[in-house]
């Protein structure tokens, strides 16, 4: 039975790291108590019928919730890729000679999606900072340009320490 | 004011529906008392004679959505606190899930009223869909 808790526990990885996190101890609990009536009632018969059950349940359940939050991500992606092109397409403006404001721009919203979402900032930072090197190097030629990747790296790692400072974890 | 709220600013009960077996399964069951997890599961499990058997991932996949909802909700009391393990959580269900129960309860009503009327019931009576 502890083998089967075990075993329950390991296969709940296929879910989102939030899911398990809120439901994972519950689920296991009520796994296990699924097993202890089945072993009661019909040996191990009841213990394999509870396995036959269950593989096809927690396969169903967690492809649904990593698509749900699939989709979820990708929609939320939309925001960060939409500012950092408005930047770009502001930069790369005939009149526009202020690059200072432009990466102080990229840096504070990669910042700010770190703050908010501090897993992966690395992610932000592409979503953010690619545009400016996008828009200098295809119009320009400007490869210069790609120093906008530093400022949006930048500000997403500093985003996280931040984050890490003044809400810790757990 | 949006149309999906009702004088009060409370939400409409028809805005969640038709809701899954599973949820309308979970409301039934925590319509009676507070339960946990496998509560839930057990309850169903009697209730529709083993015929509807809810796995640990669609009970807390439908858990999560319907706390999302406000359908149901955490309970901090623990009915019997000598005979529990203290891990476990408590769910019960609010006003909203309430209303909604009764509301998609309803629902199927009419619609098993339809199928007496058009003869579909055959001799069975009032038998239900497979899962409710």
């Amino acid at each position: 039975m502890a083998r089967s808790g075990r075993i329950y526990r390991l296969l709940l990885l296929a879910y989102p790291r939030e899911f398990r996190r809120r439901f994972g101890g519950e689920m296991v609990q009520a796994f296990g108590d699924s097993c202890r009536e089945a072993r009661r009632r019909g040996g191990a018969t009841g213990l394999v019928m509870v396995w036959v059950r269950t593989v096809p349940d927690l396969a169903f359940t967690a492809f649904a919730e990593r698509s749900r939050r699939m989709r979820e991500r990708w929609l939320f992606m939309l925001v960060p890729l939409a500012l950092g092109f408005g930047i770009a397409y502001v930069d790369s403006s005939p009149g526009w000679d202020a690059a200072g404001v432009s990466a102080a721009a990229v840096l504070g919203v990669s910042g700010l999606f770190a703050v908010l979402y501090p897993a992966r900032p690395w992610l932000w930072a592409l979503a953010v900072g690619t545009w400016i090197p996008v828009f200098g190097i295809a119009t320009e030629s400007n490869y210069p340009s790609l120093l906008a990747l530093a400022f949006s790296f930048a500000g997403a790692y500093a985003g996280v320490l931040l984050r890490r400072k003044f809400v810790p974890v757990g | 004011m949006s149309m999906k709220r009702d004088i009060a600013g409370r939400r409409k009960p028809r805005e969640v529906l038709p809701l899954s077996p599973a949820v309308l399964n979970i409301l039934l069951a925590l319509a009676e008392e507070e339960r946990h997890g496998y509560g839930i599961m057990r309850e169903v499990e009697e209730r529709t004679g083993g015929r509807t058997r809810m796995g640990p991932g669609t009970l807390y996949g439908s858990i999560k959505r319907m706390l999302a909802e406000g359908l149901i909700e955490e309970s901090d009391e623990r009915p019997d606190p000598a005979m529990d393990d203290q891990r476990r959580r408590y769910y019960r269900i609010t006003d909203f899930g309430r209303r909604v129960a009764g509301a998609e309860a309803e629902r199927l009503s009419g619609l098993v009223e339809t199928a007496r009327a058009r003869k579909l019931l055959g001799g069975r009576g009032t038998s239900l869909p497979e899962g409710v």
